[in-house]
């Protein structure tokens, strides 16, 4: 007993230690409410989400952030978002082979190659990136470089499960509010931005330097554009990338969240009507109908095809869902090896105690 | 032990063939099957076996690790990522190594604490001990070269830190760190020969941990009451079932932990930021090395004057690989001749201490030394301002309002003012770490070597039988049984009655 409570007591030490090693200026990320659905022993993946997370990543971030370590064929491995268990050989899935068709690969030498040299990607190629290099990259960003998002969850945080994907989701929610954004002209007669703090202790404003963000999650250093008390600077820094996400939004007077409800009854009583008929509602009929009530009046970053409302928070939770699995495409096949495991050596620790308590049962230790 | 005759007998043709041509079998069975093993051992004194399979698990791990693994600053990082996405049950292999390496230094402290507590490095153990020392120092090397080889971004950086120590050694230095990253700087060829040597160090400690055992057994274990076997019969057990058995149990249970680490959280025990490729251009914003290294890393951070020629940054360098040299002398610092701190009760206050002071030196290394632990009083800030006429001045205000209301005043009188931050004076890290260093040394150049002419050691017991019978007595497992034959008068506590 003293040797478990000495144990648990250096561990608790160790990892004091450990989560006093990452202090920065960030603010700290607080995860989604209710948690991640993969954290925990019995966690898993929410597919769903990670697969409107795939769609997230590929019509928004795809067109700065490259993902090098992955492959098309990976998204239909066992464990990963769009694995299909009719398709042992991932190659060979159909949905896989269409979503990689939509990039083009540089292999002039194939046979479907094009006359520039181009050919339409294959499952086993990688993703394709949207830059050449980083060069290039740069130059397209205002001299910045958007990270590779392959590992880019295991880059952040505290190595718990799920500290990289609240990372990501609260950046990218993490954006100051429009309407706090004000303009003026400084001194030297050029546009810039601020930002007026007035809450607890911080109080001040914070410019922002001409094509950066301002972002409380973003590691960094605001002080030098802070104009306020120098001891209660806001947290985070700067960033080069702009919101990229926004709720959908129609007209003057036109509310979104309450047109997409009423589509979604729609689409539900239409699914009972030919349930009752013994057909089913097509995946087309569907986005039909919620192109009618809600598309036509809302304009949305994403239009996801299994009818969630694309808000802002669903769209952040998504894409770091997706991304989490990206940064380990094992983790499924980890956790579900692990409980057995466990189990396992449960088992054989209660019998080498019998099997010890046996042996020393007659001598005096 | 080396009194023990060999009881080895054997049986059939094969082993008779072999025994009069390699006693092998008998070597292996003397060792550890028929082995006379104290019969006190507690827990801390599995965690030997324990560490025995740590090595052998991040030797196989590692060795399938390398057939897969390319050590070249262009494809270091993928080939881990290609190791956990592509190799069947890569993840699975690379995470063990991964969590193996702290593992094995969870392991290897409860085994140095274990060794210091119960004065196993005291005659006739010193070589043993000296031979821990050795493999210990090996194991940090090893950790380091292996921390490299993913090419993040504290693999780059902590290397550069760490062989950045070796230019603090006066007239070689330099020439010492270049010889070590084989150029001017840490690049593709540090990487490919840390590599090599990363897959060399282990199996040296493979043949150290062989001498470590060889020179166990040849006075045979140390125990916890400290006082040497005096009768084989009466003292002592086979090591074989009775420790085999006692050893599984608690690799298993040591096995239950690791396994939660691997399977649940596998890098919770190293830094994020080793899953950013290695940049040289881009300086992480803390470089820390992984967690087992930290105390060392303290002291080496705590050292911020010079004393007389030697400058801060070679002090420190010295105070490091002191911290870790004090431990070679250590048999011939502690005077005791008591081995068993259970029989010292003044020194086992100050081992106490030591244990929290190491504890609490990892807690330093990990956090920025000029974090405040105890402040006095809050920050002030200063308004320095250079007025038209050339004149310098300042003041220092409370409240930031009163502070910007006169720096604008010196602005619209023509002056420049900036305004900074005055930090309150605390008690820091940096002091915390200063102090658990002085403790650190103290503990062994002053305390074991004064205290062990001084202290009055008490109640060590005759022999190991003696005390165990002694404190199975004790116990009330052993009443029980007492009762069964004899029953003994029960007395119920009475329960005073309120007034």
């Amino acid at each position: 007993m003293t040797l478990l409570r000495t144990l648990i007591v250096g561990l608790g030490a160790a990892s004091l230690a450990l989560t006093a090693s990452a202090a920065g200026g960030a603010k700290k990320p607080k995860e989604p409410d209710g948690g991640w659905p993969f954290q925990g022993p019995l966690g898993e993946l929410d597919m769903d989400s990670a697969q409107r997370g795939y769609q997230v990543y590929k019509e928004v971030c795809a067109s700065c952030h490259s993902m090098e370590l992955l492959s098309y064929r990976n998204l239909a491995e066992p464990g990963a978002p769009f694995y299909d268990s009719t398709y042992s050989n991932p190659n060979d899935n159909p949905l896989i082979k269409a979503i990689a068709a939509e990039a083009r690969v540089f292999d002039q030498y194939a046979s479907d190659a094009d006359d520039d040299g181009f050919r339409p990607a294959r499952p086993s190629d990688r993703f394709v990136s949207p830059y050449p290099d980083e060069q290039t990259a740069r130059a397209a960003n205002g001299g910045a470089y958007p990270p590779d998002f392959s590992v880019i969850t295991k880059a952040r945080g505290k190595g718990n499960e799920g500290d990289g994907a609240t990372y990501v989701y609260r950046l990218i929610k993490g954006y100051p509010d429009p309407a706090k954004i004000k303009r003026r002209t400084n001194a030297e007669g050029i546009p810039e931005t601020y930002i007026v703090f007035d809450k607890d202790e911080t109080i001040g404003e914070l410019t922002q330097p001409a094509g950066q963000y301002y972002n409380p999650y973003m590691p960094g250093d605001s002080s030098a554009q802070w104009e306020g008390d120098p001891r209660h600077v806001p947290y985070g820094g700067f960033l080069a990338m702009a919101p990229q996400l926004t709720n959908p939004a129609g007209d003057e007077g036109v509310d979104c969240k309450a047109l997409h409800k009423d589509a979604m009854k729609r689409v539900k009583d239409e699914q009972a009507r030919l349930e009752a008929e013994g057909s089913a509602l097509s995946g087309g009929a569907k986005m039909a109908i919620l192109e009618e009530d809600f598309y036509s009046q809302c304009t949305a970053k994403v239009i996801y095809q299994d009818g969630t409302y694309p808000s802002v928070d669903q769209m952040a939770y998504d894409v770091a869902q997706f991304l989490h699995w990206a940064g380990d495409p094992k983790q499924e096949q980890r956790r579900s090896l692990g409980l057995p495991t466990m189990i396992y050596l449960l088992l054989l620790a209660i019998l080498l105690w019998f099997s010890y308590q046996r042996i020393w049962r007659k001598v005096d230790h | 032990m080396s009194g023990h005759k060999s009881t080895y007998n054997p049986q059939t043709g094969f082993e008779k063939w072999m025994d009069s041509r390699l006693p092998i079998i008998r070597l292996a069975y003397d060792s550890f099957v028929d082995f006379p093993t104290p019969k006190n051992l507690n827990y801390w004194y599995t965690f030997g076996a324990i560490l025995a399979i740590c090595l052998v698990i991040q030797i196989i791990t590692g060795v399938v690790l390398a057939m897969h693994y390319t050590a070249t600053v262009d494809d270091a990082f993928a080939s881990v990522e290609r190791i956990m996405r592509d190799v069947p049950y890569g993840w699975l292999i690379r995470n063990i190594h991964m969590v193996g390496a702290s593992m094995f230094f969870l392991a290897v402290y409860v085994h140095i604490f274990r060794g210091l507590y119960y004065g196993s490095y005291k005659a006739p153990r010193e070589v043993l001990w000296i031979l821990g020392c050795i493999i210990f120092l090996l194991m940090m090397a090893t950790a380091f070269l292996g921390y490299m080889l993913p090419w993040g971004q504290m693999s780059l950086h902590g290397a550069n830190v760490i062989i950045g120590l070796f230019g603090a050694i006066p007239l070689v230095g330099e020439a010492i760190q270049s010889w070590l990253m084989g150029g001017p700087s840490v690049g593709n060829q540090t990487l490919q020969r840390f590599f090599s040597l990363h897959y060399l160090l282990p199996f040296m400690i493979a043949g150290v941990v062989i001498l470590h055992i060889w020179a166990l057994h040849v006075p045979g274990n140390n125990n916890p009451t400290g006082v040497e076997v005096q009768d084989v019969n009466k003292d002592t057990v086979p090591f074989h079932p009775y420790y085999t058995v006692k050893d599984a149990f608690a690799i298993i249970v040591f096995l239950l932990i690791f396994a939660m680490f691997v399977f649940y959280l596998p890098n919770v025990l190293g830094h994020a930021d080793n899953y950013i490729k290695a940049n040289p251009l881009v300086t992480p914003a803390h470089i820390v090395p992984e967690w087992y290294l930290l105390p060392f890393y303290a002291i080496l951070r705590a050292i911020t004057f010079d004393i007389g020629p030697i400058d801060a940054k070679l002090l420190g360098v010295i105070a490091m690989f002191g911290a870790i040299a004090v431990l070679f002398v250590l048999p011939w610092l502690d005077t005791s001749k008591v081995k068993s701190m259970r029989y010292r009760p003044v020194a086992k206050n100050f081992f106490f201490g030591f244990v929290v002071a190491c504890l609490l030196l990892g807690w330093c290394g990990a956090t920025n030394p000029d974090n405040p632990i105890i402040p006095f009083g809050s920050d002030k800030l200063v308004v320095t301002y250079t007025d038209a006429t050339g004149a310098e001045g300042s003041a220092t205000f409370e409240e930031y309002t009163q502070a910007s209301a006169f720096r604008s005043e010196q602005v619209a009188a023509g002056a420049t003012a900036s305004m900074s931050i005055q930090k309150a004076n605390a008690i820091t890290f940096l002091h915390l770490g200063q102090l658990l260093t002085a403790y650190y040394f103290a503990y062994f150049l002053i305390i074991l070597p004064v205290l062990g002419l001084r202290e009055a050691p008490k109640g060590e017991p005759e022999s190991i039988h003696k005390s165990v019978l002694d404190s199975s007595h004790k116990k009330p497992k052993a009443k029980k049984q007492k009762s069964e034959t004899e029953p003994a008068p029960v007395v119920e506590p009475v329960a005073v009655p309120a007034e």
